[in-house]
């Protein structure tokens, strides 16, 4: 019986391989190299240009906590955002798709047109953004106008053009929304027949099954908020370049300026390193806490 | 189990024969003509009609050259930067790069060949250079580039606004001494109009309802520019380039002229060059019809057909600073050898072909520029004119003798970093996030000291 | 039977309000695409004017005496007319009625915004824009690198998602966050060294660097589909092993039907992801022959020139195919449930 069992777990195991081989493969050979060469140049001060490669230890580390005000600029930047973008296009995202997951009339055309930001390339996204968020002629403040409001002036404020920006995020929300439409389709109707014999109204089971049934979906973009807010880059590089004033330099743009145009890879790196360790950390207190809310139906706890 | 591993070793397999065969891919050597790259994206160049006339030009070298052949390779402008990049990594540098400007070879200084050698060796003739377009490329010994073109600037003026607001228009002859900033800013003050009527120097102006304003600066101003027209040290630091002076009080006097334009006169809206919060939206100054005159560099020129349809304009000679003397920002494209390219003898003649006369003068045109050598100017004021008989072009040749030196954009210790720390100085003046502008040069001063710190303490 | 009428009304209350929402959030959304169809249907000079006119109008011409004169909208005798300026005078400007050139008025100056405007649409921005470069052959070196790197993302994905969410072993959680941790270190750091790689095994200037990685399952594909077969009862593997299925098997019959949603947001995603790719291409192809729209497209943008409104209509161009996928696809994973929940 033991050796039946052991045996049954050895072929689990060569399952298991099986099925992670794409993956552990293209990890050892197209993303591991490059990770470890990045790792090997933040204890370096390589300088592409000038074709130079030294040691220094932890120099770049030092540096980075004792003197380098920028680093906790776009540290706080980034905070600032990602405390407010990641709720609320969470939020917003989920309820949209529970909206559009309806069948009103014309759905396939709403989830279209809820979708269609999220296709928009960078460039564009600027392109149509600059115009509607001008102070005295853009759409915005006009409909401020209407409501009383005298709108900011928006890219050339400070906070201004880090709201913009988290409007701008909130656009394009349609992507997750997908996400969640695609985890809605998975919810049996059942539940909510059982659930509506029970006497339960519309709000009730919305937070009793709709809810629940969606933890993963939701780990999943609460995870994958957390990952691409803290490298947010594509959206403030083409619309403010960081400014003004680098109140939007993100610490993506700190790294993608001190990488390419300061030319010093060696301490970009090590600003890619503590973000990596960052996000991390956070990453793990989302995994930590994933047990006591997250549901599966195979009941493991991610 | 056995099947599994046969299995997991057939993906194996796949994922490595599929890696081989990537990797035999490209192994012929070839002899023959030498193959010439050119990278374009540093500058303008990118676009399709102008990749269409390179690529006619490349063909036509092509054709008469056995022994060198040229192809063009192409970057987008905001890409430039790691394209250039990973190809300097991947050992496969391009032989010239072109068109750059100054910033540009500032950005990479130590990537470029000094072609002083190559000049001195085939007795190549500078003289028909204006002199100023040839220094901005000169660092120390060393000779990094020669210009194909220029875009020297000067005051361009919505004509129809000087007349609704009676006033004189700018001059057009350089050198008047009555013509200086502080006269600039009264008369733009004279052209700011609100909704009633009211202009800026009059009492009950009401800035909140500005209609027309008077007078812009170059729209991304590079803060550099203004304190050299103040008399100041263009580059702000001492000779040796050790020690920072962004605090003098020439810089400090330029500080405040550009606040008080804006939050005092009201001459200027508040705007953003960093964050592109333009203070015309998505049109320029003169081409919104909303200012009354602005400084510009030839290069708007893609602007001109836009603004004939719009209103009668013309250009004027630059304002004078308080110590009289005249500092014009001067924009140049030019093309530089790399030092990691392997045909550095080759790259030399085709860029020596580039730059006759007859190729020269069809670059410019491609570009938008004025031709780098001074016997091309008749030519392209004859071209000029046909498009727009009413302007004075030859305000713009003039310009040329009135460049300002060192040239704004050229190279510092830490380059991009003491220029980011520049325009995050001048951002927070026009955005008015900075009001006390002495402080605010005081900080600057000591953030750009330490990064000169910085460098020469890694020189050791 | 009134309490099911009742309900019917409160169901159809709810319908209406989730109809509101839907309009509202609808048009917020559709606002700013509104404004890029309106610039890619106007002119370069429509685009550079403050304020930007909400439709694509235009000041315009017309011949009198043979002289092309702008026509305005003035106030005569307190007549609102449109009036052609044939002269000006300094600050008097000689007026003329373009049906009448012989009827003139002198009267003062105008502005700009006087001009009297017509509606016109330019539709041949989007003629103009698929002219900057040989777009047939890239729309088929982009088919070519999507269909190659769709089928390896969904195969490899799904395999290594189902490892990941059906079989558990000492460090399978390890293994699990150094898949998620893959993706949480800025690429811009890993750039070079990957291109030195792809350089260094001669891929460069190839479809390769674009193509075989897809093969080798992606962290963020992974991740999802990992938390929909998580979702599927284990109680369904357990009647298939039974049944005598090995795991690929299972996964093919039992678990890919039920997980169907997923994988076709997968493909979808993986499909509009390599036609918006700009980067990639870019950094890695350098004969324009092998080039795809996303890089064809940039050829609008150069320093010093202006071609915002053939940016608009290449940008619209681009993105008519991912929403039309999408709209043709979705039906195929989302069907939609009543508001009350109850399939109607």
């Amino acid at each position: 019986m033991a050796r039946a069992s052991s045996s049954h777990k050895s072929k689990d195991l060569g399952w298991a391989l099986f099925f992670l081989s794409p993956w552990l493969l293209g990890f050892v050979l197209f993303t591991a190299g490059p990770m470890i060469a990045s790792l090997v140049f933040s204890f370096s001060d390589l300088n592409l240009i000038k074709g130079q490669f030294h040691f220094i230890g932890l120099d770049n580390y030092i540096r980075l906590f004792a003197a380098d005000p920028k680093f906790l600029g776009a540290l706080t930047v980034t905070f600032a955002y990602a405390l407010i973008a990641i709720p609320l296009t969470l939020v917003v995202g989920f309820l949209l798709a529970c909206l559009l997951n309806t069948k009103v009339p014309g759905a396939d055309f709403w989830r279209t047109i809820f979708y269609m930001p999220s296709v928009v390339s960078g460039v564009v996204v600027a392109l149509i953004w600059r115009g509607l968020f001008n102070e005295k002629f853009g759409l915005i403040n006009w409909l401020l106008g209407l409501a009383g409001i005298v709108g900011p002036d928006w890219f050339n404020d400070g906070r201004g053009a880090l709201s913009a920006l988290i409007i701008i995020s909130l656009w394009s929300v349609g992507g997750g929304m997908i996400i969640y439409l695609a985890g809605l389709q998975g919810i049996q109707t059942q539940l909510y027949e059982a659930a509506e014999l029970d006497g339960c109204g519309p709000i009730q089971k919305f937070t009793r099954i709709t809810i629940p049934m969606m933890t993963p979906v939701i780990f999943f973009n609460l995870i994958m908020g957390i990952i691409s807010c803290f490298q947010y880059f594509t959206e403030p590089w083409t619309l403010t370049r960081g400014g003004p004033a680098e109140a939007t330099q993100f610490y993506n743009i700190y790294i993608y300026k001190t990488a390419f145009s300061y030319q010093d890879m060696g301490y970009g790196s090590a600003l890619a390193w503590i973000l990596f360790f960052i996000v991390l950390g956070l990453s793990a207190l989302v995994i930590r806490s994933s047990g006591s809310w997250v549901h599966y139906e195979t009941e493991e706890k991610a | 189990m056995k099947a599994t591993v046969n299995r997991t070793a057939c993906v194996l397999a796949m994922a490595l024969a599929v890696l081989g065969l990537g990797s035999c891919g490209k192994s012929a050597a070839s002899s023959g003509p030498v193959k010439v790259q050119i990278l374009v994206g540093f500058g303008t160049g990118t676009d399709d009609t102008q990749q269409k006339a390179q690529n006619q030009l490349a063909q036509e070298f092509n054709d008469s050259h056995k022994d060198i052949q040229v192809e063009f390779v192409y970057v987008q402008y905001d890409e430039h930067d790691s394209k250039f990049t990973a190809m300097l990594a991947g050992g496969m540098a391009p032989d010239l790069v072109m068109p750059i400007g100054v910033m540009g070879v500032a950005t990479y200084q130590d990537e470029w060949l000094d072609i002083g050698p190559y000049i001195k060796r085939d007795k190549f003739d500078l003289k028909d250079f204006y002199g100023s377009s040839i220094d901005t490329f000169k660092s120390g010994s060393k000779i990094i580039g020669i210009p194909f073109g220029v875009y020297p600037s000067v005051i361009a003026y919505n004509a129809d606004l000087f007349d609704k607001g009676k006033q004189a228009y700018p001059p057009h002859q350089w050198g008047d001494k009555d013509w200086t900033y502080a006269k600039a800013m009264e008369l733009g003050m004279k052209l700011t109009v609100d909704d009633k009527g009211k202009t800026a120097d009059q009492a009950g102006f009401n800035a909140a309802k500005t209609k027309l304003y008077g007078f812009a600066l170059t729209e991304s101003l590079p803060w550099r520019v203004l304190p050299s027209k103040f008399g100041g040290n263009t580059l702000g630091m001492s000779a040796d380039l050790k020690t920072a002076q962004m605090n003098t009080p020439e810089w400090k006097a330029a500080a405040k002229y550009l606040h008080d334009l804006i939050f005092v006169n009201k001459v200027l809206p508040k705007y953003s060059s960093q964050s592109g919060g333009g203070s015309f939206g998505d049109a320029s100054p003169i081409g919104s019809n909303k200012c009354a005159f602005w400084e510009i560099h030839s290069w708007m020129q893609y602007e001109f057909e836009q603004w004939n349809a719009n209103m009668s304009w013309d250009i004027a000679a630059l304002p004078a600073g308080p110590t009289g003397a005249i500092a014009a920002e001067l924009n140049t494209d030019t093309f530089v050898i790399t030092k990691s390219g392997k045909h550095h003898d080759q790259a030399w003649e085709v860029a020596k072909w580039f730059l006759q006369p007859q190729v020269m003068k069809r670059l410019a045109g491609i570009w938008g520029c004025i031709p780098s050598r001074q016997t091309l100017a008749a030519d392209w004021k004859t071209d000029m004119l046909k498009v727009n008989p009413k302007v004075d072009w030859q305000v713009f040749i003039d310009s040329m003798k009135y460049a300002a030196t060192p040239n704004y954009e050229a190279w510092v210790p830490n380059y991009k970093k003491v220029w980011d720390a520049m325009e995050k100085f001048c951002d927070g003046v026009t955005t008015g996030a900075i009001m006390d502008t002495d402080k605010g040069l005081e900080d600057l001063n000591k953030e750009v000291q330490g990064y000169l710190d910085e460098y020469w303490k890694s020189k050791k | 039977m009134i309490r099911s009428a009742s309900k019917n009304a409160a169901a159809r209350r709810e319908s209406v309000l989730a109809m509101i929402l839907i309009l509202i959030g609808s048009l917020t959304v559709f606002v700013p695409i509104a404004y890029l169809v309106s610039d890619s249907l106007s002119s370069r000079e429509t685009l550079r004017q403050q304020p930007k006119p909400l439709l694509p109008s235009e000041s315009y011409v017309v011949t009198i005496d043979g002289a092309q004169c702008f026509v305005y909208d003035i106030e005569v005798n307190g007549q609102s007319r449109k009036l052609a300026v044939v002269e000006k005078k300094g600050s008097t400007w000689v007026y003329a009625n373009p049906d009448d050139p012989a009827e003139r008025y002198e009267l003062g100056a105008c502005s700009v915004e006087q001009r009297a405007r017509k509606i016109t649409l330019h539709w041949e921005n989007f003629g103009l824009a698929l002219q900057k470069a040989p777009f047939l052959r890239y729309v088929a070196n982009t088919l070519v690198i999507m269909v190659l790197v769709t089928i390896g993302t969904v195969l490899s994905t799904v395999m290594v998602a189902f490892g990941f969410a059906r079989f558990k072993f000492k460090g399978s959680k390890t293994l699990f966050l150094i898949l998620l941790a893959t993706m949480m270190l800025p690429s811009q750091v890993v750039l070079i060294p990957t291109f030195v790689f792809f350089k260094w095994i001669g891929w460069y200037d190839t479809f390769l660097p674009l193509i075989v990685p897809a093969f080798f399952a992606n962290a963020w594909d992974v991740f999802l589909i990992r938390q929909f077969f998580m979702g599927i009862p284990k109680e369904l593997d357990e009647a298939a092993k039974i049944d005598g299925c090995d795991p690929l098997r299972t996964l093919w019959s039992v678990i890919l039907p039920q997980a169907l949603p997923v994988v076709l947001t997968v493909t979808l995603f993986t499909m509009i992801y390599v036609w918006n790719d700009f980067f990639n291409p870019l950094i890695y192809l350098q004969n324009p022959k092998l080039f795809t729209v996303a890089v064809g497209l940039q050829n609008f943008s150069a320093l010093y020139f202006n071609n915002a409104h053939l940016q608009a209509a290449g940008a619209l161009m681009m993105m008519l195919p991912p929403v039309l996928i999408f709209f043709l696809a979705q039906r195929y994973f989302i069907q939609g449930t009543v508001v009350s929940g109850v399939k109607g």
